[in-house]
């Protein structure tokens, strides 16, 4: 929480501190210096810098951004279904990126030490890892796009007027849906693949390791055992991967041209309409937030000798 | 005098365990700290690989101007006076050329400097900053390591590229601000892993020792201290560089990057922003080549260091 | 527990055999940077049914390797010859089929389990179920319960089966893992310094509970110690070991009463023993040196240490005379060849 207030604080001086004025750009298409004023004071830009400061703190506290430059209409309202837009691809992506990651993690951590799997396996995931995101999503339309014309590559498909929850829940929507979750889950896999891996490599030299192969149980159920105990610094080592990761799909949004929250604030940036930056940027700093929360409670969940009070 | 009293006591103290732990007393050799980490890496395949690359790289980047064939920016003309536009590879242009009629290899052969610049400025930027901080909130401990440590935690949770975003579409979209940028996103991982490291050494009979001896904190850091944990702060820096690249495509790439300067990124973004993403593969497939192979390598680099510095990866 | 199944528990209990455990010529080579170490350098010895031999020797002189040799548990870097026969049947030799039958069925390991031999984020009772349904077609409710009759077994209550490995202390700890080791009543067990790390206390305990069940089950097994209170206490036979061979072995009271190799003389005098009424307190000597480098083969045991209290301690006993070259195996029943001892240093 305390995280919060103080990225929110840095964030209103880092946009009052750079002097641009909002209202240039209007002032250049003929608008009247009564209006401009009115604007400002709509826009909560009038009085000292204190006074901004202390106006915005409170509006955050009760959920309120203030009001678009650009759209003339509440931050909220622009933002909540881009926010939508933007789960639809990570929360899915992430979880799936996750799974199939540690699985094949666990699959390279039991493979012979120095063998071709675990060497082919490292160096796979390496090369993927250092792919920027926009080159998987660049790489995805070329191939699945233009090349086989398989599926669409822009936006989210047309709603054919449909709102609400239906907006989501129909054919047209989950094809392209489908290239930019599968670059996130790309751009996921490699680092919860190396992670895993060495989790699963650290593991295999433990006592109880050496007393389950004892016990004559199958490899396979041995490696579940290491894999079993990798999942828990995994969790904690996929903290800071994360902040990376909603940074990446930032970028994803872009070349798929996913109306998510990244690439409105990409476009807020450069329209200059600031509140809605602002409150992106404060959204994604929540959502890292939340994240950690979510890693500390299943963290919990995973590992018996972690009580809490 | 009881000061002098406990100095020798605790000297006296310390050399009996140092009988015992041979190889704890003395600090690494004169060059050790330079050399053993290079010959690690050797001896990792994937890691010489990746060191040959960004040799190879790094010497393109040093010959750039003679080995471009074109301004960069100037447009290639017809002999009617007619833009030469979307041109296939041919002996003229070796990669065919952009929309704009420039010539593709030669974009693509200063976008080589530019990673560098940009790797490399970005890079001495963060390591110099994280290995301050890490350098201070481990060896002094203490209230100084509370208050850097909070402002490390706080640091953390801020959203690496949306910051970047923001940031320099207020300050604007220059070479400068985004190696500022890449400085100030960047330091906070290393400062803690550096931290630990320092924690570590400062353990040391030998520092404890060093102290004892009346060396001054300046001479203890930076004689004993900051040789040992060099190998984590070598491992730091070559992760940033591949960070510092990695942020200016990205930037570069959603169009924030200097427009005066053909990075990979920018000539990526040059072509999705102009249609050409889907047919002009001459323009998109060698800085996407470049990109890749640029930054898997000082990743390949940095996970040998990795394999090597902790011991339980290492192989039986 | 009911009645029937606590009669179904006994009759499995008693339905295995103590195995014939005979090992030949056992070596085994670690390939390192520096080249191979041999850590067992070609050992023989025999474990009678239901008789109990201990292994003793200092850290690294290759007992726990032994052991893992008999269970085919040793790193892939790692290369093992000899035979390792139970019942007559040769272990190294296996597939990986047969052998898994014979890993816990047959050989079962009571490892350190103060440490961490159990898996901390699974159930402990889970883990002996595994051990049991790995091998037994039975269900998951049948194999909790024989778990609770093991728990019995050992002293622990069954309500602590569902309980995880972190919430048991060192002694408890180490009864799981005897109770996870008689799961399957396997004719042979190997206990690896199963007391190592507890207090004497709870050592004594873990001791007397384990005597119990010999008492009870009369199993085949090899105790792995550098106490050799416990050999006395414990042991049919006893082997010493030292850098990768075995020095000395017979019946524990030939052994240990009249200790013939120049080694097992030194680690017999740096063991502490009460005094006698009227004698004076025996001086505690340790055993000079370090172990050989053992990158090298080497042929004779008795040029890799000086013993520089051996000389009088060899003539208090009278059994090694200075001058004459012992027998560096000595048994009751066996004899080998002797090795050169440097009798300088004696």
């Amino acid at each position: 929480m305390l995280v919060v207030f103080i990225v929110s604080t840095i964030m209103f001086f880092m946009f009052r501190i750079v002097p641009s004025d909002p209202t240039v750009m209007l002032v250049e298409r003929g608008i009247s210096e009564e209006a401009r004023q009115a604007l400002l004071e709509r826009w909560g830009l009038t009085g000292s810098l204190w006074e901004q400061y202390l106006r915005y703190m409170g509006g955050l506290l009760v959920g309120d951004f203030g009001n678009s430059f650009f759209y003339r209409a509440p931050v909220w309202d622009v933002l909540l279904p881009r926010i939508v837009n933007t789960l639809w691809i990570a929360v899915p992506g992430l979880l799936l990126g996750a799974l199939i990651g540690a699985t094949l993690g666990m699959v390279v951590g039991w493979a012979r030490r120095g063998g071709a799997v675990e060497r082919g396996g490292i160096l796979i995931a390496t090369i993927i890892r250092g792919t920027p995101s926009f080159i998987i999503g660049i790489a995805l339309l070329a191939v699945f796009s233009s090349w086989l014309g398989w599926l669409p590559g822009f936006g989210m498909g047309d709603s054919g007027g449909a709102t609400g929850v239906m907006r989501y829940l129909n054919f047209n929507f989950f094809i392209h849906l489908i290239l930019p979750l599968l670059a996130v889950i790309i751009y996921f896999i490699p680092e919860n693949l190396l992670l895993m891996r060495s989790g699963v490599v650290e593991n295999r030299t433990e006592d109880y390791i050496e007393l389950v192969r004892a016990k004559g149980v199958s490899d396979q159920r041995v490696a579940w055992h290491a894999g079993r105990n990798s999942l828990l610094p995994l969790i904690t080592w996929l903290f800071p991967a994360l902040a990376e990761t909603i940074a990446g799909i930032v970028v994803i949004e872009i070349v798929f041209s996913w109306p998510g929250i990244g690439r409105e604030l990409v476009l807020a940036v450069t329209r200059q309409d600031y509140p809605v930056a602002q409150a992106a940027f404060f959204l994604l700093a929540v959502m890292i937030v939340l994240a950690n929360l979510a890693a500390d409670l299943t963290y919990g969940k995973l590992d018996p000798r972690v009580v809490y009070k | 005098m009881a000061s002098s009293t406990l100095v020798s006591f605790i000297s006296e103290n310390s050399m009996s365990v140092t009988v015992q732990d041979k190889q704890d007393i003395t600090s690494p050799r004169m060059f050790g700290w330079f050399l053993d980490p290079l010959t690690m890496l050797l001896r990792d395949r994937f890691a010489l690989a990746g060191l040959v690359v960004v040799g190879v790289f790094a010497g393109i980047a040093i010959f750039a101007p003679w080995i471009a064939t074109h301004p960069p920016y100037e447009a290639a003309l017809t002999p009617e006076g007619r833009l030469l536009r979307l041109q296939l590879p041919s002996s003229e242009h070796y990669l065919g050329t952009t929309t704009f009629g420039h010539d593709v290899f030669s974009q693509f052969i200063v976008g080589f400097r530019v990673a560098f610049i940009v790797g490399g400025l970005g890079a001495i930027a963060v390591g110099i900053i994280s290995t301050l901080f890490g350098l201070i909130s481990g060896y002094f401990g203490g209230f100084i390591d509370d208050v850097l440590m909070r402002i490390t935690d706080v640091a953390l949770s801020i959203p690496t590229l949306p910051f970047a975003i923001v940031a320099v579409g207020l300050l604007g979209p220059s070479l400068n601000n985004i190696i500022l940028v890449i400085a100030l996103l960047f330091w906070r991982n290393g400062a803690r892993i550096i931290r630990s490291a320092v924690l570590t050494e400062r353990e040391r009979v030998y520092v404890k020792w060093a102290r004892a001896a009346g060396a001054s904190h300046f001479h203890v850091i930076f004689r004993h201290v900051l040789p040992n944990v060099f190998r984590v702060v070598f491992l730091w820096v070559t992760m940033s560089v591949a960070f510092a690249i990695l942020t200016e495509a990205s930037l570069s790439f959603i169009g924030l990057g200097d427009p005066s300067v053909t990075s990979w990124g920018q000539m990526l973004n040059t072509a999705f922003s102009s249609g050409n993403l889907r047919s002009a593969w001459w323009w998109v497939v060698p800085p996407s080549i470049a990109l890749v192979m640029l930054i898997s390598s000082l990743y390949l680099i940095g996970r040998a260091f990795e394999e090597q510095t902790n011991p339980r990866l290492r192989r039986t | 527990m009911d009645e029937a199944a606590e009669s179904d528990f006994d009759r499995r209990l008693n339905s295995k055999q103590p195995i014939h455990l005979s090992v030949k010529e056992l070596k085994v080579v670690y390939h390192t940077n520096f080249g191979p170490f041999h850590a067992v350098a070609g050992i023989s010895f025999d474990v009678r049914p239901g008789s109990v031999l201990g292994l003793v020797g200092e850290s690294g002189c290759g007992k726990s390797t032994v052991i893992k040799a008999l269970l085919r548990l040793l790193p892939e870097s790692s290369r093992t010859e000899g035979r390792v026969l139970l019942d007559g049947i040769d272990v190294l030799g296996m597939d990986s089929r047969s052998l898994r039958h014979v890993r816990w069925n047959q050989i079962a390991l009571i490892t350190q389990g103060a440490m961490n031999a159990l898996d901390p984020v699974i159930r402990v009772g889970d883990q002996i179920v595994e051990s049991i349904r790995a091998h037994e077609d039975v269900d998951y409710a049948t194999a909790w319960r024989r778990s609770e009759s093991l728990f019995a077994l050992v002293g622990l209550p069954t309500q602590r089966l569902r309980e995880f490995p972190h919430q048991f202390s060192g002694g408890m700890k180490q009864r799981a893992v005897i109770a996870m080791a008689l799961s399957l009543n396997a004719g042979l067990l190997l206990a690896d310094e199963p007391t190592t790390a507890l207090d004497p206390i709870m050592q004594d305990q873990i001791m007397s509970r384990l005597r119990k069940v010999q008492d009870l089950l009369h199993r085949s097994m090899i105790l792995v110690t550098h106490d050799i209170g416990l050999v006395a206490e414990n042991c049919d036979e006893v082997a010493v070991m030292y850098a990768g061979q075995i020095v000395e072995k017979g019946p524990v009271v030939e052994v240990l009463v009249r200790p013939r190799h120049p080694y097992t003389i030194g680690l017999h005098n740096a063991f502490p023993r009460m005094p006698e009424e009227n004698e004076e307190r025996p001086p505690l000597i340790s055993i000079a040196g370090s172990l050989p480098n053992l990158l090298e083969p080497f042929a004779n045991v008795g040029e890799l240490r000086l013993f520089p209290e051996a000389p009088q301690l060899a003539h208090e006993h009278t059994f090694v005379a200075a001058g004459e070259a012992p027998p560096v195996i000595v048994g009751n029943d066996c004899l080998e060849p002797a090795h050169h001892v440097d009798t300088q240093g004696l």
